[in-house]
């Protein structure tokens, strides 16, 4: 369960102040697929970022399953991140010079886990996400759709139970784009949480709920059927 | 994360610029092995002829020529060793002159020579000093005319064992040529015969002293000792006027214990004896050793630093030596390795600052250029400090690998130069003066090791540190 308590983002001071977020109060339970909506602007990428712990609020806190996310040391918050959350950028930011298993073994590397059983633990996602023939290709030479899914790949690799994507269509084609969206259900129906920005309302219907963000408030949520 | 991690991490990172990275450790090898030579040279060579070279004034400085008491004029005729002659120019003629042989013992530099008014002079061809002991039958007699007035005239042997050196010199003072009625003229560069007996026994010859030097009558009275009797110690007074071991200044003779007995046997009072002189307790003569550190406690009494230093810069303006072969191999050698030192040390320094810019410049760009990834590394758990580490990691690793080039060909360029130059001071009848120790080259090597690889650890923590501690969102907003 995320809980949301009070939370507010501002970025700048004085008069060139932005307020991204502004109270939000919110729950995301557990195993659900989410989705934040909204146009540019609105605050769903801070929000997102902030559940995820790579900014911190300017007010409110975050629990995740009863951890407060700020109370931690840096260090102890990256080891959260390892084990607990999975991200998925729209711009994949991936190493280009390292092989597809190179990439996805990363969060694997990072926890500690010796060498062969990361390998095999990375080619087991790689292969769930339909790029076994590509396992030791360098990055920089798939296509953006398979890069995507090395992105997804890695985000899985550690099983984390949060996964955060954001905007994860964004530099895709349509077709790539559904086949991610596809996955990304396919991982929330895992008992995985998944929280997706997207400001394409098709990727949307695909999720649970959608949470519509306006500026920095939360304006709406409903339950998709 | 664990060392193996990062390691694993510096490793990928590497092979993803390969080009660059060989370029890196070629240039740290290169410049390592370039400037190693630099401190062969300067630990081994440099330093050791310097210091030898910088002996030479003062061994030069002590075979100054001796002023020729008798015309009371400059002389090429004897030389005087020991670095104060010029201090003591006016008060003694001939002080220090057995200092210069362990000046010549210590100073392997013997051969000098030097010239004045365009005659050269070189020690060890000066043969005045050259006397053996002289058959009764040859020797020439010196006797001032009231001699026989004074009963025994004891004349400390000063000096290395004349038997050795086949010399028989002594130094007098001016209070014993007074007792004795004699002027410094009449006995200075004269034979003596000295001979100890309660009567003058014409023939009985005990030794036979070459008058070499007298010291004036101002030094042996500096203390003021007034000495009343004839048997006291002021007629036994002559170079060894110096302080005495508790260095009270008081006077007193020295006496080996060969001196000792003949003294003995010719004084009733024991007693008296003991409270007059201070017995050094040699078995044979004097050891000029002894003289030369008593010599050397008077010079650097107080009272005669300043003229010391005074007559250091008179000497040095006033004499021009010239320099022995030996001499000259020194300084063509210490020449020699300057140039050596100068090239390598210059071609070594633009190299290791070369080294050092493409390194600053390939991890600067490399960390750019990898920032977003370093970042999502953050992003997916890594600690803010392990990116510096990767870096640090890396340039260890390259480190290593160009130490292990350098090490090697290091090692052999150095242990060539050992035998170089150690081949060339044989041929020169140089050997032994300067030695390049294994250790040195060991310990040079192990050092320009340490010191790149603190460099290059520092270079990539520079580089590196600020990227790692920004905001995770803030680099890839801006990437965004």
């Amino acid at each position: 369960m995320i809980k949301i308590k009070n939370l507010s983002k501002v970025f700048g001071q004085g008069e060139s102040q932005i307020i991204a977020l502004h109270q939000i109060d919110c729950e995301i339970e557990e195993g659900k697929f989410v989705a934040l909506i909204g146009k540019s602007g609105s605050g769903k990428s801070t929000l997102l970022n902030i559940i995820g712990a790579l900014e911190k609020p300017s007010e409110g806190d975050v629990e995740i399953d009863g951890v407060n996310l700020f109370s931690m040391t840096s260090n102890e918050l990256a080891d959260y991140r390892n084990k607990k959350l999975g991200y998925v950028f729209q711009s994949f930011y991936l190493e280009p010079e390292f092989s597809v298993l190179e990439n996805v073994a990363m969060p694997l590397l990072i926890a500690g886990v010796n060498k062969k059983t990361r390998e095999d633990k990375a080619k087991e996602y790689i292969e769930k996400l339909g790029l076994n023939t590509k396992t030791n290709e360098k990055v920089k030479n798939l296509s953006g759709g398979q890069k995507q899914r090395v992105a997804i790949a890695r985000a899985l690799v550690n099983d984390p139970s949060i996964i955060l994507a954001d905007e994860p269509t964004g530099n895709l084609d349509t077709a790539n784009g559904q086949d991610v969206i596809k996955i990304l259900r396919e991982i929330a129906d895992n008992k995985k949480t998944v929280i997706m920005v997207t400001h394409n309302m098709q990727d949307a219907k695909i999720a649970d709920e959608t949470i519509e963000l306006q500026d920095g408030k939360i304006v709406n949520r409903n339950i998709n059927v | 994360m664990k060392i193996k991690e990062l390691g694993y991490l510096a490793n990928l990172s590497i092979k993803s610029s390969k080009k660059s990275n060989k370029i890196i450790i070629l240039l740290l090898s290169v410049s390592m092995i370039i400037i190693i030579p630099v401190f062969v040279f300067w630990i081994s060579v440099n330093v050791t002829i310097n210091n030898k070279l910088n002996a030479i004034p003062y061994m030069l400085f002590s075979q100054a020529k001796m002023k020729d008491y008798r015309t009371n004029t400059a002389s090429d005729e004897k030389t005087l060793s020991g670095s104060e002659y010029i201090s003591v120019f006016d008060n003694i003629q001939s002080k220090i002159v057995y200092e210069k042989y362990y000046l010549t013992n210590e100073f392997s530099l013997a051969d000098i020579t030097f010239s004045i008014d365009n005659k050269q002079y070189n020690l060890e061809n000066d043969k005045f000093r050259y006397y053996n002991i002289i058959d009764i039958e040859k020797s020439s007699y010196f006797f001032p005319e009231n001699f026989k007035s004074y009963g025994s005239i004891f004349v400390e042997n000063c000096g290395k064992s004349f038997t050795e050196k086949g010399k028989k010199q002594v130094i007098l003072s001016e209070i014993l040529l007074e007792t004795l009625g004699m002027t410094t003229n009449e006995v200075y560069g004269k034979n003596m015969s000295i001979f100890m007996s309660n009567e003058f026994q014409e023939g009985y010859l005990c030794y036979e002293y070459e008058v070499v030097g007298i010291i004036k009558k101002e030094l042996t009275q500096i203390f003021e000792e007034d000495i009343d009797n004839f048997m006291n110690a002021q007629l036994f007074f002559c170079s060894s006027n110096v302080y005495n071991d508790e260095g009270e200044g008081v006077l007193k003779p020295i006496m080996t214990n060969n001196d000792y007995e003949f003294v003995y046997k010719n004084i009733d009072n024991k007693d008296d004896l003991n409270k007059e002189y201070m017995m050094l307790g040699l078995d044979g003569r004097a050891d000029a050793k002894d003289y030369f550190n008593l010599t050397k406690i008077f010079i650097e009494g107080e009272d005669y630093h300043d003229l010391a230093r005074i007559n250091s810069y008179l000497f040095q303006n006033s004499i021009t030596p010239q320099n022995s072969s030996m001499y000259e191999n020194y300084k063509t050698l210490y020449n020699a390795s300057n140039i050596v030192t100068f090239i390598f040390a210059t071609a070594g320094i633009v190299l290791i600052l070369i080294t050092i810019l493409y390194y600053y410049l390939n991890i600067k760009h490399n960390v750019n250029k990898r920032q977003n990834f370093f970042t999502i590394m953050r992003a997916i758990g890594a600690h803010d400090s392990d990116i510096p580490k990767i870096y640090m990691m890396q340039s260890n690793i390259l480190c290593g690998k160009a130490s292990l080039i350098f090490a090697v060909f290091g090692f052999i360029l150095c242990a060539l130069i050992k035998l170089i130059i150690e081949n060339i001071l044989a041929l020169r009848g140089l050997s032994g003066i300067v030695s390049i120790p294994w250790a040195s080259i060991i310990f040079s090597v192990i050092g320009m090791i340490a010191f790149m690889f603190a460099i290059t650890n520092l270079i990539a923590i520079l580089c590196v540190v600020k990227m790692s501690k920004q905001p995770i969102m803030k680099i890839l907003h801006k990437e965004q």
